[in-house]
């Protein structure tokens, strides 16, 4: 697979305060990538400095294999869906979508037959006379979708597209998207700050955090192997513990010796543990296991999410089956449950 | 985006030559005796601070303030009440009525001037009605003169802050159990505060500084501060002590708006 | 009853402020010169218009000068509010208080400086200079009506555009621009209105003879050249704007009910 757009040791500030710090990745044609970080972390800024609308203080960005520098943006094969759809409020909903194509100077029998088909690719047909501060917040992104694609750009980047939809809504568009990226063949960087989205949707997950990328890598690798604290915490909900790794495929936490399947560690290396909230079993009291007494229940539809207190430390567990509160139950862990992170840099100095 | 900023960096020049430029050329012929026309050699001095001293300056500084002050109290007085009026009334019409109190800029203020003068002297075309005034010369005369000219710019700002204030405010007050009257006093006049002050300013300083209006309608008698300034720079070519007045003025103003500015954030409440 | 105190209040504004209008429309149909008493109705006043060349001379260049300003401050100022608003927060807020000097600067003060700094340049006073200073206290009034609408239109308008394959001035006439006409129309307006009434900067800038209505009406107050035929001039302006005023409402009022419907 050949690189679409590559990333180099990008940074940039504003007034100061650096927003984006040495940030390298690329996406492959055809990749649906995914930015996915707690807000004011820097996914709009690299977003447009990618689009061209800002510039970055140093690094380099290739799109196709050449430097896009001192390319305007209206140059670029690059279309943006804007975070709050950017839609043009003096014109109706088919002027909004034809835009870039006029600018080209298609005729416009040609723009006719491509807006349509835009159109009907986030199901708006029949909307076209409709004036756009007429419509939904959804249908405003739709629209904002159908007139970026409609130019069939190499790369789209989408930042936030999906903010403002309600659930069901929200998951329709997702399918819809991912659909439409198939069919069309191009590549997105989309931009959230919703983790389940992230990893719903794309190839690759892209996590920031505060202008530095925390990991790069397929959802299940983000989900399962997170590799530090932020990618732990942000990404689901997980019990970090403090731990300490014995020798390979040995740990200690909560008082206990853990199988697992981590190496490479120093002998008594000081890390954090991950675990799953519903990668937990809760039996009746046993010896030689985690024991604690029930804090708190929630029924959250699909499962209950039950509190466990062992000693100060809280644990959260998903599981099917309810507990009564101040029961004393134990904790089941399997090796394959257990995931072992180094501490991060500034916390072990 | 960012090089969009750029547009706004010839007004910064323009702005610099006829703003900033003359107040410094008004700041330096006040402290000294240049004469403007004919640049020579030339001393600073503070001679031009005897004229505020001399009579006329006096008495038409406090005629200016006099004026002015009571001006304002009943364009507010009256426009405040109007504004409210066209900011709650469901009248289709609304518009056109706020565009009618407009229209009267568009006939020329100095014909206005005269109309009132015509009809402030005894010998009017009122007369046919039965009616007869001796006005002129008179406080009376100048303000309904100034209270005619100025009213529509007390109510304009005062209108558009009302017009965009939230009215679900108004609601939630009553809900929260207010009567009518608190919720104006607590809810409804402070949030239009700034719309106040920009009316009021927009009153004040024209007021204050009006000169052919109080020469017409007081038969020459009443001079205010604009007068003073007009007759040293245009006809007794004192241009030193006018430039002197005129900082004064400046400063006044400034005072006031910078006053102005604490109520409003955004500088742009003044329309 | 709190209602009725209100239009009360209402029509007493209305009346202050049209009484003197209704006067000088008096005055346009009155036979005597010196207006001091209704000596008899003529229309002869409408025709002295086209016959006094003084004052025809001095409507022509009021109007004249007054499109003109309008037209080169509405550029200006769209332009440069468009870029002010683009400035970050701080150097925003210092151009609004450079920008609102001239307006809370008296005219007299103002019509001063601009006569001190022209008075500088090699230039003649006359129609030039006055087309000049009436530009200039235009400007202000376009940047302080356009741009609270720029400020309510979507940060990404202008990227947008450019994303979509636009050039920076495509970006602007074809997006921004439209996006904020109703205020630039508005600021039109208003510059409109500032320079047909002007007389304070007028007085300052003119010369060489040049004269607007204002300075007609003020070279001419108590003299025998002083020619009524300019309370027909105004009353025919004013009745011409009133008529616009209510067509307008009246289209504009059932195009609504259309748009209900
Ligand atoms: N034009 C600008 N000038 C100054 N600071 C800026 C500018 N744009 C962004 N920033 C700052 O850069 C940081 C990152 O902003 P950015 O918009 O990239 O965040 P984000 O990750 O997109 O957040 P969100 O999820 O809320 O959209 C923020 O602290 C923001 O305040
Ligand atoms: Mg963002």
């Amino acid at each position: 697979m050949s690189k679409i757009v590559e990333i180099n040791n990008i940074s940039k500030s504003f007034d100061e305060s650096l927003v984006l710090d040495n940030i390298n990745l690329y996406i492959n044609q055809n990749e649906f990538v995914t930015l996915l970080g707690p807000s004011g972390c820097g996914k709009t800024t690299l977003l447009r400095l990618i689009g061209g609308f800002e510039s970055q203080d140093s690094g380099q960005i290739l799109f196709d294999g050449f430097p896009l520098k001192d390319m305007p943006a209206h140059k670029r094969e690059i279309n943006t869906v804007f975070q709050n759809y950017a839609l043009f409020p003096n014109m109706n909903v088919y002027d909004n979508v034809a835009f870039g194509l006029k600018i080209k100077k298609m005729n416009s029998e040609d723009i006719k037959i491509e807006v349509n088909k835009a159109l009907k690719l986030v199901k708006l047909v029949g909307y076209e006379k409709r004036r756009v501060d007429q419509l939904s917040g959804g249908q405003q992104q739709r629209i904002a979708i159908a007139r970026a694609i409609v130019n069939k750009p190499k790369l789209l980047l989408l930042d936030e597209p999906l903010g403002a939809l309600d659930l069901k809504l929200r998951q329709d568009m997702q399918y819809e998207l991912k659909e439409m990226q198939k069919a069309l063949g191009i590549s997105f960087l989309f931009v959230t700050h919703d983790q389940e989205e992230a990893l719903t949707m794309s190839d690759t997950v892209v996590v920031m955090n505060e202008g530095v990328i925390q990991q790069i890598g397929s959802p299940e690798d983000i989900y399962n192997e997170p590799k530090n604290k932020f990618t732990a915490r942000f990404i689901g909900e997980s019990n970090i513990v403090d731990g300490v790794m014995l020798k390979d495929l040995k740990v200690s936490f909560g008082g206990f010796e853990f199988k697992c399947v981590d190496k490479g560690f120093k002998s008594n290396e000081l890390v954090d543990v991950v675990v799953r909230p519903e990668d937990i079993v809760l039996s009746k009291e046993e010896v030689g296991k985690i024991t604690g007494v029930v804090d708190d229940i929630t029924f959250k539809g699909v499962h209950f999410e039950i509190i466990v207190m062992v000693e100060d430390k809280e644990y959260i567990i998903h599981s099917t089956q309810r507990q009564t509160i101040g029961s004393i139950v134990s904790l089941g862990i399997g090796p394959n449950d257990i995931h072992v992170m180094r501490k991060s840099l500034e916390e072990s100095k | 985006m960012k090089s969009l900023n750029k547009l706004s960096y010839p007004y910064i020049v323009w702005m610099t030559i006829l703003v900033v430029l003359p107040m410094i050329l008004i700041l330096v012929l006040s402290f000294t005796n240049i004469d403007i026309f004919n640049i020579g050699s030339f001393n600073f001095t503070f001679d031009s601070f005897e004229y505020l001293k001399r009579p006329e300056v006096i008495e038409a500084s406090k005629n200016s303030i006099r004026l002015s002050f009571f001006t304002t109290v009943i364009c507010l007085f009256i426009g405040y009440p109007v504004a409210y009026y066209f900011a709650n009334t469901k009248s289709k019409n609304k518009q056109l009525y706020i565009a009618l109190i407009i229209v009267p800029v568009w006939s020329n203020m100095l014909l206005r001037i005269i109309a009132w003068e015509k009809l402030f002297y005894p010998n009017s075309i009122l007369n046919m009605f039965g009616i007869s005034f001796d006005l002129i010369g008179t406080d009376t005369a100048i303000l309904i003169g100034m209270v005619s000219m100025y009213l529509p710019f007390m109510i304009l700002p005062i209108y558009s802050v009302l017009d965009k204030m939230d009215k679900s405010l108004i609601e939630a007050s009553r809900d929260l159990g207010a009567n009518t009257l608190n919720t104006f006093l607590r809810v409804v006049l402070p949030l239009s505060l700034s719309g106040v002050l920009s009316g009021v300013l927009m009153t004040l300083l024209p007021s204050m500084t009006a000169f052919a209006l109080p020469e017409r309608l007081s038969g020459g008698k009443t001079l205010l501060i604009g007068n003073i300034i007009e007759d040293y720079f245009m006809k007794t070519g004192n241009i030193n002590a006018g430039s002197l007045i005129s900082i004064i003025l400046m400063f006044v103003i400034t005072f006031l708006f910078i006053g102005l500015l604490r109520f409003d954030k955004e500088g742009d409440t003044l329309l | 009853m709190k209602n009725n105190i209100l239009k009360v209040f209402t029509g007493l504004a209305y009346s202050i402020i049209y009484f003197p209008i209704l006067v000088i429309g008096l005055l346009s149909f009155n036979k005597s010169v010196k207006g001091y008493s209704f000596t008899g109705f003529t229309f002869n006043w409408y025709v002295e218009i086209f016959r006094d060349d003084r004052l025809l001379e001095a409507i022509t260049n009021t109007l004249l000068i007054a499109f003109l300003s309008t037209i080169i401050a509405t550029i200006i100022g769209t332009f440069t509010a468009i870029g002010i608003n683009n400035l970050s927060k701080s150097s925003k807020f210092k151009m609004m208080i450079i920008n609102n000097l001239p307006i809370i600067n008296p005219d007299i003060v103002t019509g001063i400086s601009l006569m001190l700094v022209l008075s500088l340049l090699p230039i003649s006073f006359g129609m030039n200079t006055m087309l000049l200073a009436h530009i200039f206290f235009s400007i202000p009034f376009v940047i302080l009506t356009v741009l609270p609408k720029l400020k309510r239109l979507d940060k990404n308008l202008y990227d947008a555009a450019l994303d979509l394959g636009c050039t920076r001035l495509q970006a602007i006439y074809k997006v921004i621009i439209p996006a904020i006409k109703s205020s630039i129309i508005a600021g039109a307006l208003i510059a409109f209105t500032m320079s047909i009434d002007d007389f304070v900067i007028s007085y300052f800038t003119t010369g060489n003879g040049f004269q607007n209505v204002s300075l007609w009406i003020y070279s001419r107050l108590g003299r025998r050249s002083f020619n009524p035929a300019v309370y027909s001039y105004n009353t025919l302006i004013v009745f011409i704007t009133i008529t616009g005023l209510i067509v307008f409402n009246k289209v504009n009022n059932k195009r609504s009910l259309k748009e209900i419907k």
